[in-house]
């Protein structure tokens, strides 16, 4: 009897967790495909309420993709309401992948927007958050999307291409909430309008746009090129990027890669007197137009100098920006403390006085590794390779 | 007394363990690091080594217990009749709202995590009959139900940790030096008074058979929990800083939603949640258990399982009338429930076997 009740006790569970039955335990149980996967989530501020539009990518059927706004007082209700709203397929928020947020928004404060991504069950810290700039984040969503193209592939694309090519690197909304939490400022990625690409469709295409800096939970301002790309080598966030570089009277391209940066605090008197940086990249010769030799070490040595100079500048660049601006978004401080905490604890005094005026020194050193194969470029030599190979015949 | 429904020291060891992982995670790191700040990740190895020396002295205070001796039989020689009985009904009150505790705090999780239109009291309900009907089965029973979920539990838990790692960034956990050790102490309050509360399973050890070689197993099972919680403690505060897990109402939920197994799999909380409620309904259906095996001893009954309908119908009434809303649990969850607990593991219940090894009853 006992066997036979705790059977009949089993099969009945099966009925309620089938998923498919009413009443079943799983009663927010929907069809894949009754669902428009959003992959975007565009918030603009419009006066006293939050204009919320979701886009998916292009679809797998070919057309562009969904796009649908909501307009509400808050965030979370906008996009409630953006679920509701009868347009076929259920908008599901859970694989958001980037909160674009428009620049005047970001410039009224991010907080509602960190505050959503914190409280929601649907979005994860882990979403990317990025400034639109120069324009509403909605307006950019919808004018970038097209059956070849939209904000989330553009975003995709950049994920990995932005850190190799030293122009950005995308924040999470974890990132941006931690480090704001840590420090008052964080950076975050902006993207803007660009000329269309040929044959997308698309009003516009969607390009990098540098560093944004967040203050107090506000948008302070954009880095530049040179101040992004300092920005990520001394963050550690710097994969790689490529350089021009005039020397000796050639022009040369050089891809960089595998940068290293390193801080130490500099103690006397009982207190900290500055910070040293020194940066490394490994450099590789991609191209070289005009008079030039890699063959030979001084002009091997001059080049990684260019190098070198070039890399103080874009560092000297960020630093600058960061304590004219007094928001020490590349975590200096921190990083000084790790370096040498119990000194730090008990010399340095209150860094958000100290943190502007600190002297901070930067060097850099380059090694130029290779030159795939090619000594000279073809028809640029004139001859100079086989004078080359009979120097050492003789 | 249902003389053949025995488990082994170790079985009681890993009902422990699975069972307290609840409150821990609930607790955790949040609290910690409120106390220890970015160095709480540190506290975990300072309350392993405080549990250690907590067991030792139990170790050593439980030595005289007779063959089917349990703690309220034991406190009836070290009090008498009389004391014992009121020894006993304090801690059956105590551990019936406990019971309902625990589950209107499961109830909130999940409303909170994931059923945002749920209802407390149902959930809370749903998980007190669930571990009622445990708690009327044997001993055996739960006590094997507990032994097929620990290597569940500790194998999703090996998967979070892994997959979390990535995220988990140096500048966030370090620097830590010799000057942080008294508040890695601090930090590590809140983790021993949960270790503590391992204590309520000694009313279960009338259902313990003393086997030999086994007198190590409650530490073991301990500091693996410890090494469970460490992981917990370094992918949290190392993903999301200090400031942001203090912010945070639950950080460690919050890194699980990050993780991406391999860039193919993503939102793997719910696997979190069910485990998470398997050690809500492991350590509520024990506490029911050992609620009821408390009041059988009161009224010298010789079943158990009639009285856990009374103990569960408690537990209810103690989970809807703890608090009104989630605010309302806050306080009792930072402040009220740490400081009975710490009452009953580290004063009451050494101090009435102390009593009872200076009367010589023990």
């Amino acid at each position: 009897m006992k066997k036979l009740t705790a059977a009949l006790l089993a099969a009945a569970l099966c009925l309620s967790l089938s998923g498919c039955s009413v009443g079943g335990l799983f009663s927010n149980y929907r069809e894949i495909d009754s669902l428009e996967l959003v992959r975007t989530i565009a918030v603009d501020k419009t006066g006293d309420a939050v204009l919320a539009t979701a886009g998916s990518g292009p679809l797998a059927e070919g057309g562009a993709p969904h796009i649908s706004q909501a307009e509400a007082s808050t965030l979370s209700l906008a996009l409630e309401e953006l679920q509701r709203k009868p347009q076929g397929r259920e908008a599901l928020l859970s694989h958001t992948e980037t909160l674009l947020v428009g620049e005047d928004t970001a410039r009224d404060g991010l907080d509602f927007v960190l505050d959503y991504a914190e409280r929601s069950p649907d979005i994860r810290l882990k979403t990317n958050l990025v400034v639109a700039r120069g324009s509403g984040a909605g307006e950019l969503l919808k004018k970038a999307a097209s059956e070849r193209s939209s904000v989330a592939a553009a975003l995709e694309t950049m994920k990995d291409s932005l850190p190799a090519s030293g122009k950005g690197c995308l924040f999470t909304c974890a990132d941006a909430a931690c480090a704001l939490a840590e420090r008052g400022c964080a950076l975050l990625m902006a993207v803007e309008a660009a000329p269309p690409v040929e044959d997308d469709g698309a009003e516009i295409s969607v390009a990098p746009a540098g560093l944004a800096v967040l203050k107090d939970g506000r948008l302070a301002g954009f880095l530049t090129e040179d101040e992004t790309a300092g920005a990520l080598l001394l963050t550690g966030c710097f994969r790689g990027m490529n350089a021009d570089i005039e020397y000796g009277g050639a022009r040369v391209s050089l891809h960089l890669s595998g940068a290293k940066c390193s801080l130490e605090p500099v103690f006397g008197d009982g207190r900290l007197l500055r910070a040293d940086a020194a940066l490394s990249v490994q450099a590789d010769l991609d191209a070289l137009s005009g008079s030039g030799d890699p063959n030979n070490e001084d002009w091997r040595r001059g080049a990684e100098e260019a190098v070198s100079e070039l890399l103080c500048k874009m560092a000297v660049a960020a630093l600058a920006r960061s304590q004219a601006m007094d928001a020490d978004f590349l975590g200096l401080g921190e990083t000084l403390c790790r370096r040498a905490p119990l000194r730090f604890g008990s010399q340095c005094g209150n860094w958000a006085e100290l943190f502007p005026r600190l002297e901070v020194r930067v060097t850099a050193g380059t090694v130029l590794r290779r030159t795939y194969d090619i000594d000279n470029p073809l028809g640029a030599s004139g001859g100079e390779k086989e004078d080359h190979w009979n120097e050492l015949i003789s | 007394m249902e003389r053949t429904d025995l488990i082994s020291e170790r079985q009681l060891s890993v009902l422990a363990f699975s069972g307290l992982l609840s409150p821990l995670i609930r607790m955790l790191p949040r609290s910690a690091v409120y106390l220890a700040g970015r160095s709480a990740w540190l506290s975990p190895a300072a309350a392993a080594a405080a549990g250690a020396a907590y067991f030792a002295l139990m170790r050593a205070l439980l030595r005289g217990r007779g063959l089917r001796d349990g703690l309220a039989e034991m406190a009836g020689r070290a009090l008498g009749s009389a004391g014992g009985k009121v020894f006993c009904a304090v801690s059956a009150l105590w551990l019936t709202f406990y019971a309902g505790f625990i589950a209107r705090s499961a109830a909130e999780r999940l409303l909170s995590s994931v059923y945002t239109d749920g209802s407390a009291p149902m959930f809370s309900a749903l998980l007190l009959a669930a571990s009622a009907a445990a708690a009327a089965c044997g001993t055996k029973t739960l006590a094997r139900t507990a032994e097929i979920f620990a290597p569940v539990i500790l194998g999703i838990f090996a998967l979070v940790i892994a997959f979390a790692l990535p995220d988990v960034r140096a500048a966030n956990l370090l620097p830590v030096t010799y000057k942080d050790a008294g508040r890695i102490l601090l930090g590590s309050l809140p983790i021993t008074d949960i270790v503590g509360a391992s204590v309520y399973f000694l009313f279960l050890l009338s259902h313990v058979e003393k086997k030999p070689g086994e007198g190590k197993q409650p530490l073991r099972w301990m500091l693996l929990q410890m090494l469970v919680i460490l992981g917990v403690m370094v992918i949290t505060v190392g993903s999301c800083g200090e400031k942001l897990t203090l912010h945070l109402g639950s950080a460690f939920f919050m890194v699980i939603r990050n993780i991406s197994i391999l860039g193919v799999i993503e939102r793997v909380e719910a696997l979190v949640i069910t485990i998470w409620i398997t050690t809500d309904f492991l350590l509520d259906a024990t506490l029911l258990m050992t609620d009821a095996e408390i009041l059988r001893g009161i009224f010298g009954a010789e079943r158990r399982a009639p009285f856990v309908i009374p103990a569960a119908a408690g537990a209810a009434a103690s989970a809807l009338l703890a608090a009104k809303s989630a605010f309302g649990l806050q306080p009792l969850s930072e402040l009220l429930v740490p400081a009975a607990n710490l009452f009953f593991a580290f004063i009451l219940i050494p101090a009435v076997l102390a009593v009872g090894k200076l009367r010589k009853k023990l």
